[in-house]
């Protein structure tokens, strides 16, 4: 508590019209032997009125392999669009962090996704909700899900508008979620490949965008081995925070069954 | 205070009879990947409970395998429940296929326990439909206490299959029935205080169909040489205290032929009941359900505030015309929440779905009410939602009930492993009120033989699409019946009209040859791994035509 706290949150009182009984009592009769009490009592009053919270408690942990794209973890309110090649794998991975910490994830607009996959990424899957809905319900079940979950996972099958995206992200920004869009169109996909995701989510406004490079695969030869390991690079661009793009080098997944995993820390091991 | 006379009426392999089907053919009932129930022709091909999917298919490769459906299962149990509601009007539902009746009034109504007994079995009979007597075995027992009735009423069902040799002392079997090879076994009378003597011949495995923590002692007690009840009940309590703590002691007094005492809560508070009203009345089973979920949660939140735990709910119903049906649910342990509005749910699947029962609602329900008639204080037997009442799975919890309304129960999915060797197969997504929140199946340890090693594809494509994959010179590659590819794949072409992406690199492949005893569900498939110059693929070929079955994304 700072020295300057108490008569802010004495102003604060006395702008509050008969909230309290210390706005009852009239100026001229202030004596100086009840201020501390009074004090006292504005102490705790302005503890209740603005609660503070630390920047850390409104993050939701991520693998340390994320931290430098993610500075501090997922923060709260805030959308995050991920796209680019390996996208489905990166929700998998970001998703990893809060499920295992105890946070709660909803999946909405998901059909395509592989359960088998996220669980080898390590997201907990006994904490993954998946609500398959029709366009013209989505908002409202969306707008449930934001209010008691922690990420909300919206899939590329669902396309809402700017007016709904921006419903939704007020809404998130009130209740402490993070939004996390898997940008994907997938009838475009089979024309043109992964080109009209960038299209697709800047609707949004993102406020950390996580870009996925082009994948280098290893493990396979001309008809031998199988796939092993993915390596990329991860771009994040945002709003705050982010002067500069952030990246990282990541094995997204890893060889010899790692899920993800830094290049840089895992530098020096061969990869067959 | 001597425990309550109770009669008890089991109907064995309940999930299976509730099928209907004709008992030629052979059916097993699985939940979670293992057989729960099985018929006669099933088990004569070894099919029993407890094997692995796969293992009862190879068995018997002809088995019809059935998922658990409990709400049918509550349907058809209503018809015998409505039968002996005629003997005696008040009827303790442990579970479908398990019923229990307090002996005092009905008994002397009816001249007797024997004759009640007699009047129960035949009740039961006439409302099972033909091919449901073949199926099941029926064994109706009465005896001090209504765990040792269900003891007693397992017994009599293994007495009528297995050698019909002298009964243990201190029964008196129905006279003329014993010994004829009947599929419902002759009613077990135990006289009044000889329950200890009546239990000490049978085998300890009898305890399994107590629940799961007496399951889990059995297996002790065999391993230390206790092969019969009395061995165990001839054990020092206090050494059985020690050993096996409160459980082990309840049961030792069980056995002992003294009955777990009622609930120290001499009667429930009366302000804990709970009712909704339903305007219009409803006639649909999952409007009343949705509505009893929030009710149970309600329930179980009173109750809860007072520190007290409900082991026998009442559930009332009452029409649009005036009438009143009530039912009694008793659980050995605490009811939670959802335990509360499963039992519920499968009360209101009972009178308003499409049984043969007779006492169906006579119209839409217009109110329901949740009566805590058993009450002790919460001893906290049974964890909250998702293995501990953590805020925000209950948060969460909360939310997905908004959206079931919303979407419907079905819509509402969580993912389940199951294991499978296509990468779709592993995991399937199931209804969140199929799942048993508190057991949730982990991820198998053992690796499937014939499964792709991981990384698993992070992309299944739901409607897979047919792709062409072109080698050097322009042709279709194929794989021969020996698993050998024709060609390298060079090209592949998502579109008719598209260009062809270059193949950097391939695996495979990996042929699947699945149930090829079954000539309907037999498929046979090459699956190949391809890389390409922006994502990976698996491709499967199957009767010629290459298919995009996942991603690599």
């Amino acid at each position: 508590m700072v020295a300057g706290e108490p008569a802010r949150a004495l102003r604060s009182v006395d702008a509050v019209p008969g909230s309290t009984d210390c706005s009852s009592v009239p100026s001229s009769d202030r004596s100086t032997d009840d201020r501390p009490e009074r004090l006292a009592r504005l102490r705790a009053l302005a503890g209740d009125l603005s609660p503070l919270t630390l920047a850390q408690d409104r993050c939701l942990p991520v693998l340390s392999a994320l931290e430098s794209v993610l500075p501090g973890g997922l923060q709260r309110g805030t959308t995050v669009v991920v796209d680019g090649p390996g996208a489905t794998a990166l929700v998998h991975a970001v998703l990893a962090g809060p499920t295992t910490a105890g946070s709660w994830a909803a999946c909405v607009g998901v059909a395509s996704m592989g359960w088998a996959a996220a669980a080898e990424m390590g997201v907990a899957l006994e904490r993954v909700a998946v609500v398959r809905s029709d366009e013209r319900r989505a908002p409202q079940v969306l707008a449930a899900l934001v209010d008691a979950f922690d990420v909300v996972v919206i899939g590329d099958e669902h396309r809402p508008d700017r007016s709904e995206i921006r419903r939704l992200q007020s809404r998130a920004r009130e209740r402490g979620a993070v939004l996390l869009r898997l940008a994907r169109s997938v009838p475009d996909f089979w024309a043109s490949g992964y080109r009209d995701r960038e299209q697709d989510g800047d609707g949004w406004g993102a406020d950390v965008r996580l870009k996925c490079g082009p994948p280098t695969w290893s493990g396979t030869g001309q008809g031998w081995g199988h796939l092993t390991a993915r390596r990329t690079t991860v771009t994040a661009r945002g709003r705050r925070g982010f002067d500069r793009p952030h990246r990282v080098d990541l094995w997204l997944p890893g060889p010899d069954g790692v899920a993800i995993a830094d290049v840089v820390t895992i530098a020096g091991r061969r990869v067959g | 205070m001597a425990p309550v006379r109770t009669l008890a009426v089991r109907c064995t392999d309940w999930p299976v009879v509730a099928l209907g089907r004709p008992p030629d053919v052979a059916v097993a009932v699985v939940f979670a990947n293992r057989v729960v129930s099985a018929n006669p022709a099933a088990r004569a091909d070894g099919v029993v409970p407890g094997l692995r999917r796969r293992e009862a298919q190879s068995r018997c490769p002809s088995v019809e395998l059935h998922e658990r459906d409990e709400s049918q299962e509550a349907r058809e149990f209503e018809a015998v429940l409505a039968a002996l509601e005629d003997l005696a009007p008040r009827l303790e539902v442990v579970e479908s296929g398990l019923c229990l009746v307090p002996t005092l009034g009905p008994s002397r109504y009816h001249g007797g326990d024997r004759s009640l007994a007699e009047k129960a079995s035949h009740a039961v009979r006439s409302a099972l439909a033909p091919s449901m007597i073949t199926t099941t075995r029926i064994g109706i027992g009465i005896a001090d206490g209504p765990r040792a009735a269900t003891l007693v009423a397992t017994e009599a069902v293994r007495s009528s299959t297995g050698s019909p040799g002298s009964g243990p002392p201190g029964a008196s079997g129905m006279s003329g029935v014993s010994g004829s090879p009947c599929t419902s076994g002759a009613p077990i009378v135990v006289g009044s205080g000889a329950t200890a003597a009546f239990l000490s011949s049978l085998p300890v495995r009898v305890l399994e169909t107590l629940g799961r923590e007496p399951a889990d002692m059995v297996d002790v007690l065999r391993r230390l040489g206790l092969r019969t009840l009395g061995r165990f009940a001839a054990l020092e309590a206090s050494d059985v205290l020690a050993r096996f703590g409160a459980q082990g002691a309840d049961l030792h007094r069980l056995v002992n032929g003294a009955e777990r005492l009622p609930p120290q809560v001499s009667s429930p508070p009366v302000d804990l009941r709970c009712s909704t009203a339903f305007d219009p009345p409803v006639e649909q089973v999952d409007r009343a359900a949705f509505s009893a979920k929030a009710l149970a949660d309600e329930l179980h939140s009173a109750l809860g505030a007072r520190g007290l735990a409900c082991t026998r709910v009442l559930v009332v119903a009452e029409t649009e015309v005036g009438d009143r049906i009530e039912r009694l649910w008793r659980a050995d342990g605490a009811l939670s929440a959802s335990a509360i509005s499963q039992r519920v749910r499968w009360q209101l699947e009972g009178w308003l779905g499409t049984g043969r029962s007779r006492s169906r609602c006579t119209g839409g329900i217009s109110r329901l009410e949740l009566v805590p008639d058993e009450v002790r204080p919460d001893t906290g037997l049974q964890l909250g939602f998702w293995g501990g009442a953590s805020e925000a799975g209950e948060r969460a919890l909360r939310a997905l009930a908004r959206v079931q309304a919303l979407v419907g129960a079905e819509a509402v999915l969580v993912p389940e492993w199951q294991g499978g060797r296509a990468p779709g197969e592993q995991y399937r997504l199931v209804p969140l009120d199929a799942v048993d929140l508190h057991a949730r199946s982990e991820r198998g340890p053992a690796p499937w033989p014939g499964a792709l090693p991981s990384p698993s594809p992070s992309m299944l494509w739901s409607r897979p699409r047919q792709v062409e994959v072109l080698d050097s010179e322009g042709r279709a590659v194929a794989v021969g019946g020996r698993g050998l590819i024709s060609s390298p794949p060079v090209h592949v072409r998502f579109a008719p009209e598209a260009s062809p992406a270059s193949v950097r690199a391939w695996a495979g492949p990996w042929c699947v040859d699945e149930r090829w005893w079954d000539a309907l569900a037999h498929r046979r498939r090459a699956r190949v791994q391809v890389v390409l110059d922006d994502a990976a693929h698996l491709l499967t070929l199957e009767d010629g035509r290459w298919w995009l079955e996942a991603t690599y994304d």
